[in-house]
C-alpha cells in the first residue's frame, strides 16, 4: 500500500473535489470516495416525516423575527433567554452571572459614598480677586458674606476665571468671607499674591505669619523656596478661626499684588444639626436601656444594651464634636511668589464662549466615558478571559472526545 | 464561493439538508440509530436558532452541520459522564467493552474500515467526501485551518484504505 501514500494532500483534495484521476493509484482512491459515497442511505421515512413537519409547524414561529427590521432583531438580541440558554447551561451562567451583577451595582453603590462627603451640604467655590462674587447668597447672611448655597442644592458651580496679567491684578484687597451667622462652616481659601523680589518675599513671609497669630491663627505649613536668589516663592498654609477669615486675607492682600482668589465653603449646619439629633435620641435610647437594666439587674443582655448604647452615644457624641472642630478654624493657603502672573486669556469673541462651553460639556461627558470605562473594564476583561477560558477548555474537550473512536 | 444572501424558508432547508445532517451524524456517532436521534435533535435546536442564522456566513447546509456537531459533541459528553458515573458505582466489575459500530449502509470492507477510524477521522471523511463542503467549510465546522483540513483527510483517506485493504 506504499501507493497510497503518494498521493499528496492536495492531489488528493483535488480528487475530492472532482479532479479526475491519472493512475491506478488515483482511480483506485477515487473508487472508494465513490464507494463511501455512494453506498450512504438517505433518512428513513419517519425521520423525514417528523422533521419536516416540526419544521414546517415551527416555521411560523421562526421566521417572522428572521423577517423583522434591523431594529426588531436587535431588540431579539436583548433578550435574556438568547443569553442565559436552557437547562444546565442557564443554571451555569446564573451562578456566574449573578455574583458578578452583585459585585458591580455593589461597586457602583459604594463608589460614590466612598467619594463623596455623603451629606447634604453644598460647596460653592468663589473665586475673583476682587469684590465681584456670584450673587444669590443665603438670606440672612450679612453683606459680603462668602457665598454658600443652600444645602439642598447641591451644586457645585465652577469658579470664574481669575483675572491675570498687569490689567487683571487687583491691587485692592479682597473683602474676606465673612462666616454666616449661625452657620458652622467649612471655609479655604486660596490666595496667590506677588512679591517683588526675594527680600519682599521674606518679609512678606513672616507678615503673613505674624499676622495669623495675631488672629488667633497658627501656621500649618511653609514651603519656601528661592532657586536662583533672583525669584522664588513661598507656599504657606494656615489654620484662622473663621470668623477673622476677612482680617487675615485684607492682611495678605496688603503684602502685594493679589494674582488669584478662590474659595470654597462647605455648610456643615445641617450635618451637625443632625448630629445633635442622632446625640438627643441615642441618650434617650441609653436612658431607656439604663432603665430596662435597672429593672432586672440580673439579666445580663440588658447590661450589654445599655454598653452597646453607651458606645453609639460617645461614638455620636465624637463625630458632631470634630464637625464642630472643623467648622471652627478655615484652611487658608497663601502662596507667595516672585514670578508674575500667567499670560492674560485670550478675549472672549461673540463665539467662544459658546464653543467653549460646548467644549466645556464634551470634555465632562468624556471624563464620565472615561471614569465609566476604568470603572467597568477590569469586569470586562475578566469577563473576556473567562469567556476566552471557557471557549479555550470547551474547545480542548471537543478535539478530545474526537480523538477518540 | 459566494453565500446566499436571501434567507430561505427553514422546512425548505431542512428538506434539503436533512439526508446531508444524518450522514454527517452517522459518520461522526458510528452509530446509525443514534444518527437518526440526534438528527432529529439537531432539527430542533436548528429550528429554534434559525433566527440565528446569518445567510451571509455561510450556506445553510454548513450552518446545519455545525448544529449537528454541536448536539453530538454535548452527546459524548453526557454519555462520558454517564459511563464514568456508572464506571464508578460499577467499580470491580468487569465491562464487556464492545467495538464501535462502524457506520451502517457501507459495504462491510468500508463500514469496519470506517469504523476503525477517530470520530475526527470519520468527521472529515463526512463532511468532505460524502457531503462535499469544500476545506474552507469543512475547517470552518471542524475548528481547523483549511490547510490543517487539507492535511488531516489525507491522512484519514490513507487510513482508511490502508484499513480497507487489511486482510
Amino acid at each position: 500500500m506504499s501507493e497510497a501514500r503518494g498521493i499528496g494532500p492536495e492531489r488528493m483534495g483535488e480528487l475530492v473535489d472532482g479532479a479526475s484521476p491519472a493512475g491506478e493509484e488515483e482511480r483506485a482512491f477515487v473508487a472508494l470516495m465513490a464507494e463511501a459515497r455512494g453506498l450512504e442511505q438517505g433518512a428513513p421515512d419517519d425521520l423525514r416525516a417528523r422533521v419536516l413537519a416540526a419544521a414546517r409547524a415551527g416555521e411560523g414561529a421562526a421566521e417572522p423575527s428572521a423577517a423583522r427590521p434591523a431594529a426588531g432583531r436587535a431588540l431579539g438580541a436583548l433578550h435574556p433567554g438568547r443569553w442565559l440558554g436552557d437547562g444546565a447551561a442557564r443554571r451555569r451562567r446564573l451562578l456566574v452571572a449573578a455574583p458578578v451583577t452583585a459585585a458591580i451595582v455593589a461597586l457602583v453603590v459604594a463608589i460614590p459614598v466612598l467619594d463623596g462627603n455623603g451629606g447634604p451640604a453644598a460647596t460653592t467655590p468663589v473665586a475673583g480677586a476682587g469684590a465681584e462674587r456670584p450673587s444669590g447668597g443665603e438670606p440672612g447672611r450679612g453683606e459680603g458674606a462668602f457665598d454658600s448655597a443652600a444645602p439642598s442644592a447641591g451644586s457645585i458651580e465652577a469658579a470664574p476665571p481669575a483675572e491675570a496679567g498687569a490689567e487683571a491684578a487687583v491691587p485692592a484687597p479682597a473683602p474676606g468671607p465673612d462666616a454666616a451667622p449661625g452657620r458652622l462652616q467649612r471655609v479655604a481659601v486660596r490666595t496667590r499674591v506677588q512679591v517683588e523680589d526675594v527680600a519682599a518675599l521674606s518679609r512678606a513671609s513672616s507678615s503673613a505669619m505674624r499676622t495669623v497669630r495675631r488672629l488667633g491663627g497658627f501656621t500649618a505649613s511653609s514651603d519656601y523656596g528661592v532657586p536662583d536668589g533672583s525669584r522664588g516663592g513661598n507656599a504657606l498654609v494656615f489654620r484662622v478661626p473663621v470668623e477673622r477669615v476677612d482680617a487675615a486675607l485684607a492682611a495678605f492682600a496688603d503684602l502685594g499684588t493679589v494674582l488669584r482668589q478662590d474659595a470654597d465653603i462647605v455648610d456643615v449646619t445641617d450635618r451637625v444639626a443632625a448630629g445633635d439629633a442622632r446625640v438627643a435620641r441615642l441618650r434617650e435610647e441609653l436612658a431607656v436601656a439604663r432603665a430596662a437594666a435597672a429593672a432586672d439587674p440580673s439579666d445580663a443582655g440588658r447590661a450589654r444594651a445599655v454598653m452597646r448604647a453607651g458606645a453609639r452615644l460617645e461614638r455620636a457624641q465624637a463625630a458632631v464634636a470634630a464637625q464642630r472642630r472643623a467648622a471652627r478654624l478655615a484652611t487658608l493657603e497663601l502662596t507667595l511668589t516672585t514670578e508674575g502672573p500667567a499670560a492674560a486669556p485670550a478675549e472672549e469673541g461673540r463665539f467662544t464662549g459658546p464653543i467653549a462651553a460646548a467644549g466645556d460639556r464634551l470634555a465632562g461627558g468624556l471624563a464620565w466615558l472615561l471614569g465609566a470605562l476604568v470603572l467597568l473594564a477590569p469586569f470586562a476583561v475578566l469577563a473576556a478571559l473567562a469567556a476566552w477560558g471557557t471557549r479555550r477548555l470547551r474547545g480542548r474537550a471537543a478535539r478530545r472526545l474526537m480523538r477518540s473512536a | 464561493m459566494s453565500a446566499p444572501r436571501v434567507r430561505p424558508a427553514f422546512a425548505e432547508v431542512a428538506e434539503q439538508n436533512l439526508d446531508g445532517v444524518l450522514r454527517y451524524l452517522a459518520h461522526l456517532t458510528g452509530d446509525r440509530h443514534l444518527a437518526e436521534d440526534l438528527t432529529s435533535a439537531t432539527f430542533e435546536r436548528a429550528l429554534r436558532d434559525w433566527p440565528r442564522y446569518d445567510p451571509a456566513k455561510g450556506r445553510p447546509s454548513v450552518w446545519l452541520v455545525e448544529v449537528a456537531r454541536r448536539v453530538a459533541l454535548d452527546h459524548f459528553r453526557r454519555e462520558g459522564r454517564r459511563r464514568a458515573r456508572e464506571e464508578r458505582y460499577a467499580a470491580g466489575v468487569p465491562e464487556a467493552v464492545s467495538p464501535p459500530e462502524a457506520p451502517g449502509g457501507f459495504s462491510a470492507d468500508v463500514r469496519a474500515a470506517l469504523g476503525r477510524l477517530t470520530r475526527a477521522e470519520r468527521e472529515l471523511v463526512a463532511l468532505r467526501v460524502v457531503l462535499g463542503l469544500d476545506a474552507a467549510e469543512a475547517g470552518r465546522v471542524a475548528g481547523m485551518s483549511p490547510s490543517a483540513v487539507g492535511t488531516s483527510l489525507h491522512r484519514a483517506l490513507t487510513k482508511l484504505r490502508q484499513e480497507v485493504e487489511r486482510p
